[in-house]
């Protein structure tokens, strides 16, 4: 008798136990991201002057489109005709219907990049970029810089 | 029989302590808040202020900013608390990461009834100190008259929280 009632007590407790854990496990997942790691910017040149950026973004959460803006550092380098993804409808309280995107996205430019034969063209790019958690949570807005050099002629 | 339900019970009670306890929250360290306190913030009138100035009350401080939209959402409930609250020794205290001129469009739109001072990335740092580890906003702190850090809350405030707080206050 009293060993099915340890059973029984036993048995509660560890499914107690399991969905602490998978709550603990969930909550970890939401709660490690911060400013510098909720997502991951990176880009590559592809063609002669056109230049890709991806942005990683953590699955707990987003990026303001409005808050997206890419500058040349360098005043040798010209960039222009940026193409966003198409972007995600969300409603904030106060700012009401807004864009924002998640998950993988990646934004193409055109780079014009002043160069002299046999040397180095640098492209110094800035990219600035703002985003928030589900849980309610926003992180100041942020400015990477990403360096580029390439010979004349090579991509 | 009993005996190894017991020690398998003690194993996994340990476990579960582990398990909800082992990851809460990040400790913090008391000379940095007594330090965070001391920080200089330009008021909106230009003043130079500290957190150590309102040493004496309780305060609840809320860093914010104009761009983070869960922010603005509970200053509402702040300026309603604050004029509920009005009787009793405590007062809440906004630090905004922002630009002055933003900070001051919002106040005055929304008439905030408390002090708001304005920083920018060094505020946030000064959040750090109260164990804002996530380094995001909102983010709000409850300090005891003598300045010490009795609670903090990362995200929007739940009403009830603060209102448990104020009967501590009473």
């Amino acid at each position: 008798m009293l060993r099915n009632q340890i059973g029984v007590i036993l048995k509660r407790f560890l499914t107690l136990l399991i969905v602490c854990w998978f709550s603990q496990a969930n909550a970890n997942k939401l709660g490690n991201s911060n400013a510098e790691n909720f997502y991951r910017l990176s880009g590559y040149l592809i063609e002669r002057n056109k230049l890709v950026l991806t942005y990683n973004i953590d699955d707990c959460c987003y990026i303001y489109k409005r808050s997206l803006s890419f500058n040349s550092l360098v005043s040798g380098a010209k960039i222009s005709n940026v193409i966003f993804p198409n972007a995600l409808q969300h409603k904030d309280e106060f700012f009401g219907e807004v864009e924002v995107y998640r998950g993988e996205i990646v934004i193409s430019m055109d780079v014009e990049i002043r160069q002299t034969d046999g040397r180095l063209g640098v492209l110094k790019l800035v990219a600035k970029q703002q985003g928030c958690s589900d849980e309610g949570i926003c992180f100041l807005p942020e400015e990477k810089i990403l360096n580029f050099s390439f010979l004349s002629g090579l991509n | 029989m009993v005996r190894n339900f017991c020690v398998a019970f003690v194993v996994l009670l340990s476990i579960a302590t582990g398990v909800l306890f082992g990851n809460m929250g990040s400790k913090v360290d008391e000379s940095a808040v007594k330090s965070a306190q001391l920080a200089q913030f330009k008021d909106l009138s230009g003043n130079w202020r500290r957190l150590s100035d309102w040493d004496g009350r309780y305060r609840i401080v809320n860093f914010w900013a104009t761009w983070c939209p869960p922010c603005l959402e509970e200053i509402p409930l702040f300026i309603a608390l604050q004029q509920e609250f009005s009787d009793i020794n405590m007062t809440f205290i906004g630090i905004a990461v922002d630009d002055p001129d933003r900070v001051r469009d919002f106040i005055e739109a929304n008439q905030v009834n408390y002090p708001v001072l304005v920083g920018s990335g060094d505020a946030l740092r000064i959040s750090e100190a109260f164990g804002n580890d996530r380094s995001g906003l909102p983010f709000t702190v409850f300090l005891s008259p003598d300045g010490v850090l009795v609670d903090s809350h990362s995200g929007v405030v739940p009403a009830a929280k603060i209102r448990k707080f104020v009967a501590k206050i009473r």
